[in-house]
């Protein structure tokens, strides 16, 4: 019974979803609205439960060791909620300061140890031509994003600006490049999004089914 | 700056902010310079500034002193605060008059003929036609209607003579006698004074006037004299002249109190009136008039009313006033007492009348004049120029003596001005009806009996009251305070209308008039009922005065006289005046052109006369000018005799006696010697402050007012004891040296030399610094070379020119040949990289115009709406068809991917090792990567690999227990917050660095821990790019631990990369890899196929669709331009 439910409930809110195709509709915006507060619902059931109590189940069992574990981060948490106060909203910059500083900075370090240093040195072409041609991909794909012309032709004499022809080659050979990955990432998400549509359709086809059968 | 001290003040400043002396001339007259003048001396004490003989016309009011014109008006000011009830001086100036005071049956608005119309000549014929205008007059009860209620009454209650009571109808038994009336012989009028009859026969008289036979010989004179213009004098004047050396030696002590006439009187008729005698009865006769005046009361009122419009219907002209009314200083308080005393004193012994001596007296005794009571001299202003006639200088005594009564000077001023007009010569003939329609005017009459009673309160009954002036008087005449105490009035007044009507008189009927319309001659009048034969002797004396010469008509001189005719007339005769016996009449009868008065002194004469009035203090016993009243010979001649000793000044002109160290005043004229005022002193000090009492040791006393001498004359020692004087005064005096105030005061000159000095105001400015830049404009030739020579400026010398023989002159051709080029201004200077950037932004704003996105319409809105649907339909079918029908998918891959394999490799190394899986995704992305979860969870378990899960999502939590199902036995960490710091801080459990007890917070298990820090392997499902990186660069980076990954289709290209690196240990990039895993690992439980194959068809129709639409795209607009180029 409860798996009928669930399984009409989600044909339901999944035909809705499916409803935008023919644009925006109230049944769309309802079903995603539901996603939206089932899932935020969800997560905070999900974080009292797993990070929350969790902490008070240790500070019954050692006070003392709690007290002292989660005072600081017990007071920032509570600046947090100072937020709402208009004269004491600043109070809560503290909070956010340190969470976006020392994400900042992990972030920072991560990025620079883990995938610039990484990538930069450790990469290893197959062949020596595949890494021209990587390079030169590279360079076409950076000139993509220079959208001014480096060198003038005729503009003191009022004529127009005008890219030189080695910069539109390279830029039209990033902006194909760019073409190229961004086509083969549509093609990638495309996949994705048929295996996640006939992952449900053969869910409820199966479900479907099994009621029938 | 103040002159005294040097100090600035400001603008606006009149006194010295720091010495308190005037910065500002003080243009204004001190009120009491009289008070400084210095003593004069010489014979002229009392010759007053008048006029250069010559000079016509009335005193130019510029032309008086500032200090007079200045009292003037103060004066005229103070009179109209102080008192009310006493008319203004202007209401009896004849000019100012107006017919508002008048009685509306004088006024006589339904009649535009004047009432009395001013006759050249008066005549018989003028004076009938007065009287028969007299007619309409109202009755007295009329006239008096408007008077106070009390007057009236009292009026009418008093005990009147017959002749009073009768008197009320006047107008029927006053009719001017016929031109062929004869009037009385004086000699007649004289002997009948003495009657008892005499105001019976005065009732009579009116009536008789009416027949010719009656009527005086003045009259029939004056037809004769005006037909002639002779100006004769009556008969009965001509008499009198006759009598006159002999009549006036009267003794007036004597006095016949049993029939109401003194012996002069009575001798009179005898002829033993004489002229010397007569002019010292005049003080007598004052003084009668005064008692009198004080005891008339409400009799006299109505008597002077009477008279009064008697006067007003007969136009008969007034006695001629005297000047002496302005002559003699006005009483003043206390003060005045003594000084009339000894005034009335000197005046009894001699008075010469003359005109010069008059006139001198009159101005000379302007500086004496109190400070607060000087509105007299408004009238002596008007009158000095029309009163001139030494002969009217009795009834002006009278009248001065009068205001002694009363203390308030306006009354001197109503007095004056009322006197003024009726004097004959001040009276023009032109002007005469004006003059007698206005003075006429009974403003006299208008004073109530309080009035009188206040007019003459001053005037003691009794003898310890009486002023030194009267009491000498009183002794005189034998007690006459107390016997005109005693009287009745009313005999007094029968005893002199006796008199009248025995004279038959039309000159007492003058004096009535003169009395009726001077209240205070009302009063002189009612002095006749007293036995004091004064009063005759005043009346008689100008009469006789002018009979004693060629006997002129008066009366045809009356027209000159206002003119000041008789000023001229008068001081040409006054040479021809050796002594008072000798005293010729006036020549009143002078022509018109003739009739020039001239003034006596110049103005640079003032000097000289206020000497002359100092002059008459010195005097022993008598003042000199009155000295020169009586001897007018000793006016030039006699020099002034020193300032007379304090006990013959009264006190206030005592007071008045200038410091000897006076410093002369710089104002000219009268005022050369006077001390500069010391009025300032008195400002701040309150008003009634000023003129109080002052204590007695500043009082001056006996002495001449000198601070000086009074502080020698009290010494050191009486300042110090007297507990009056202020401690400020005492203080100097602590050495016991008496304080003088003199020079040789050392306490002063230490004092003076102590103060601090006076610094001038450049001093005390700073000096400012000159700057370099001015300091180098400063011309060479100013500065001082070392040696103290100054520099001669360098450069050629000049040659030519207005320079010549300067040096250092620049030459003017330098300067203007050079030529200048101007730059010109390039304030918008267009550079040509600017140029460029305009041209680019232009053109880029040109591109995107033309590039603009098209909005589709609503057609094209349902038809992508209809193809949306049509679409999700194609994929629904081609999901559905794939997952249940059509097989794509190869049955199993030969090649294996790379990362597959490496993936495969990774797990498998991590056999019977703990497991870290991370379940980052979401349930929506559960479809792709639960196969690979599944798939994996499953090659572990087949390996004996402890799994231990942890999530970066909280939704995964559900996925996770999808995942392990029952089947499989994990550590789930479950949700670890924090991202990137939450796999930092597990990256340290992972390495074993710290104790790892808490994670994110939360206890880990020892087992947990345990498990963590000897993972071999990391598997991260995920498909969010953000999770792989934050996996591979925190956990990655720090651990040695190979970290394989499961990813979506979608992630993987982003996974390539690190696994390219060795980052990763392989990783599962979509469904199509999890088949070959499955396949790799030859796991059948997992069904991928179907998946696969939907997916595979989805793809299908997807692809199928875009080129669908990328050709029907291209058709359509190949067609649309075909289109647009066929109607182009």
């Amino acid at each position: 019974m409860n798996e009928s439910v669930g399984f009409i409930v989600g044909v339901v809110l999944t035909l809705l979803i499916y409803s935008y195709l023919i644009g925006d509709n109230p049944l769309y915006r309802i079903a995603v609205h539901m996603l939206v507060g089932v899932s935020a619902g969800y997560a905070a059931v999900v974080v009292i439960q797993r990070v929350l109590m969790p902490v008070i189940a240790d500070a019954q069992a050692d006070p003392q060791l709690s007290a002292i574990n989660w005072l600081i981060p017990l007071i920032f948490f509570l600046l947090l909620f100072l937020r709402r106060l208009p004269k004491l909203g600043w109070i809560s910059n503290l909070t956010l300061a340190l969470l976006v500083g020392v994400g900042t900075a992990v972030a920072l370090v991560g990025a620079l140890t883990g995938t610039l240093i990484p990538q930069a040195v450790n990469f290893t072409a197959p062949t020596a031509n595949f890494g021209i041609i990587i390079a030169l991909l590279t360079i076409c794909t950076l000139v993509a994003f220079q959208f001014t012309p480096i060198l003038q032709r005729n503009a003191a004499a009022g004529g127009t600006w005008e890219k030189p022809r080695w910069q539109r080659l390279l830029t039209q050979a990033g902006q194909l490049v760019l073409t190229i990955t961004f086509g083969a990432l549509f093609a990638t998400l495309l996949s994705t999004s048929l295996v996640l549509l006939a992952d449900r359709i053969n869910f409820y086809l199966t479900q479907f089914l099994q009621l029938l059968s | 700056m103040c002159p005294n001290c040097s100090t600035a003040n400001t603008r606006d400043r009149i006194f010295c902010d720091n010495c308190g002396s005037r910065l500002v001339p003080d243009e204004k007259p001190k009120p009491d310079e009289p008070e400084v003048q210095e003593p004069a001396t010489g014979s002229g004490a009392f010759t007053l500034p008048t006029r250069k003989p010559g000079e016509t016309g009335e005193l130019d009011p510029s032309k008086l002193p500032d200090w007079l014109s200045r009292q003037m008006s103060e004066k005229a000011q103070q009179a109209e605060e102080d008192d009310e009830d006493i008319p203004n001086i202007e209401e009896f100036q004849s000019d100012k008059r107006q017919t508002d005071d008048l009685p509306d049956w004088l006024i006589h608005d339904s009649d535009p003929e004047p009432i009395i119309n001013a006759p050249t000549t008066i005549s018989t014929e003028f004076f009938l036609d007065l009287v028969d205008k007299a007619d309409d007059l109202p009755d007295l009860d009329e006239l008096m209607l408007d008077q106070d209620d009390d007057l009236m009454q009292g009026a009418k209650d008093a005990n009147l003579p017959d002749w009073l009571s009768e008197a009320n109808n006047i107008p029927d038994n006053t009719r001017p006698p016929a031109a062929n009336q004869s009037l009385p012989e004086p000699d007649e009028i004289f002997s009948d004074i003495g009657d008892d009859s005499l105001f019976a026969g005065l009732d009579s008289e009116f009536p008789a006037e009416e027949d010719d036979e009656d009527e005086p010989d003045w009259l029939s004179e004056e037809v004769a004299s005006d037909a002639q213009d002779d100006g004769g004098m009556t008969e009965w004047l001509s008499d009198l002249e006759e009598t006159t050396a002999e009549s006036l030696t009267h003794d007036v002590n004597e006095v016949d109190e049993g029939t109401g006439l003194t012996e002069w009187l009575a001798d009179l008729d005898s002829g033993e009136l004489s002229t010397e005698a007569a002019e010292p009865e005049i003080d007598l006769f004052n003084m009668d008039g005064l008692e009198e005046t004080a005891v008339a009361d409400e009799d006299a009122d109505d008597w002077l009313t009477d008279l009064s419009a008697d006067e007003t219907e007969t136009a008969v002209p007034a006695e001629p006033p005297t000047i002496y009314t302005e002559s003699f200083p006005e009483p003043d308080e206390g003060d005045s007492e003594n000084w009339w005393g000894d005034f009335t004193d000197d005046e009894d012994e001699e008075i010469a009348p003359t005109a010069e001596s008059t006139e001198s007296a009159v101005l000379d005794t302007i500086p004496e004049s109190d400070e607060d009571e000087d509105s007299w001299w408004d009238d002596f202003a008007d009158e000095n120029e029309e009163i001139t006639i030494p002969s009217t200088a009795d009834t002006g005594s009278v009248l001065d003596e009068i205001p002694e009564s009363d203390e308030d000077d306006g009354w001197w001023d109503d007095l004056a001005e009322t006197v003024e007009p009726e004097s004959p010569s001040a009276v023009d003939h032109d002007e005469d009806a004006e003059d007698t329609e206005d003075t006429a005017v009974p403003e006299w009459e208008t004073v109530t009996d309080e009035q009188f009673d206040t007019l003459f309160a001053g005037t003691p009954a009794e003898e310890t009251d009486l002023p030194d002036w009267l009491s000498a008087a009183s002794e005189e005449s034998g007690s006459l305070v107390g016997d005109q105490a005693d009287e009745p009035s009313a005999e007094s007044l029968r005893n002199t209308q006796h008199l009248i009507q025995n004279a038959e008189t039309d000159w007492l009927a003058d004096l009535e008039g003169v009395a009726s319309e001077t209240p205070e001659l009302s009063g002189v009048f009612l002095g006749l009922d007293d036995e004091d034969d004064s009063f005759i002797d005043n009346l008689a004396a100008p009469f006789i005065e002018d009979e004693s010469e060629s006997e002129p008509d008066w009366f045809s001189d009356l027209p000159s006289v206002d003119t000041g005719q008789l000023l001229r007339e008068a001081e040409a005769d006054l040479e021809n005046l050796p002594t008072p016996s000798e005293e010729p009449a006036l020549e009143l009868h002078q022509p018109e052109e003739e009739a020039i008065s001239e003034p006596f002194l110049e103005d640079d004469n003032w000097d000289v006369a206020d000497e002359d009035f100092f002059a008459m203090e010195e005097g022993d016993n008598l003042p000199e000018w009155i000295n020169q009243l009586g001897d007018p010979s000793s006016i030039t001649d006699s020099s002034p005799p020193p300032l007379s000793s304090d006990e013959e000044l009264p006190d206030w002109i005592a007071s008045m006696r200038p410091e000897d160290n006076a410093v002369p005043s710089e104002m000219g004229g009268s005022l050369s010697g006077v001390e500069p005022d010391f009025s300032d002193s008195l400002e701040g000090l309150p008003f009634d402050l000023a003129g109080g009492d002052l204590p007695d040791w500043l009082t001056p006393g006996e002495g001449s007012g000198d601070i000086a001498q009074v502080a020698s004359e009290l010494g050191g020692a009486a300042i110090d004891q007297n507990p009056e004087i202020p401690d400020w005064l005492k203080a100097d005096n602590d050495e016991g040296e008496p304080f003088t105030g003199g020079e040789g005061d050392d306490n002063w000159v230490s004092m003076l030399d102590n103060l601090p000095g006076v610094i001038p105001p450049a001093a005390a400015l700073a000096k400012a610094d000159i700057p370099a830049w001015v300091e180098e404009l400063k011309p060479a030739e100013l500065d001082d070379d070392k040696t103290g020579k100054r520099r001669l400026p360098e450069g050629p010398e000049e040659k030519e020119g207005p320079l010549a023989g300067l040096r250092g002159v620049v030459a003017v051709e330098t300067a203007t040949i050079q030529p200048h080029t101007i730059e010109p201004v390039r304030q918008f200077l267009v550079t040509p990289e600017q140029k460029e950037q305009v041209a680019l932004l232009q053109q880029i704003l040109h591109e995107e115009t033309g590039s603009g996105t098209v909005i589709a319409g609503k057609a094209d809105a349902h038809v992508s709406a209809a193809l949306r649907i049509v679409l999700s339909i194609l994929l629904i079918g081609a999901v559905v068809l794939g997952l249940r029908t059509v097989s794509l998918a190869k049955a199993s891959f030969s090649e294996v991917p790379a990362p597959v394999a490496a993936v495969n490799t990774a797990v498998t190394n991590a056999a019977n090792m703990p497991v870290l899986v991370a379940f980052d995704y979401p349930p929506a992305m559960s479809g792709e990567l639960s196969p690979q979860a599944e798939t994996l969870l499953q090659q572990l378990a087949a390996q004996n690999s402890a799994v231990v899960i942890v999530s970066q999502y909280p939704s995964a939590t559900g996925i996770i227990a999808d995942a392990l199902g029952s089947e499989y036995e994990a550590d789930n960490l479950g949700y670890l917050p924090g991202n990137a710091i939450g796999l930092r801080q597990l990256s340290d459990c992972l390495t074993g660095q710290s104790a790892c007890n808490t994670l994110v917070g939360k206890s880990v298990p020892d087992d947990t821990r345990q498990k963590l820090k000897n993972v071999g392997l990391i598997v991260v499902l995920t498909g969010n790019k953000e999770s792989l990186t934050n996996w591979i660069e925190q956990v990655g980076t720090k651990s040695d631990v190979a970290i394989s990954a499961g990813v979506t289709t979608a992630l993987a290209p982003s996974a390539s990369p690190y696994y390219a690196t060795s980052q990763l240990s392989g990783y599962l990039g979509g469904l199509l890899d999890t088949a070959v895993y499955q396949d790799l690992i030859d796991d059948k439980t997992q069904n991928v196929s179907q998946l696969l194959n939907a997916q595979l068809l989805g793809q299908i129709l997807v692809a199928t669709i875009l080129l669908v639409g990328l050709i029907i795209y291209g058709i359509s607009g190949s067609l649309s331009k075909r289109g647009k180029s066929k109607r182009s």
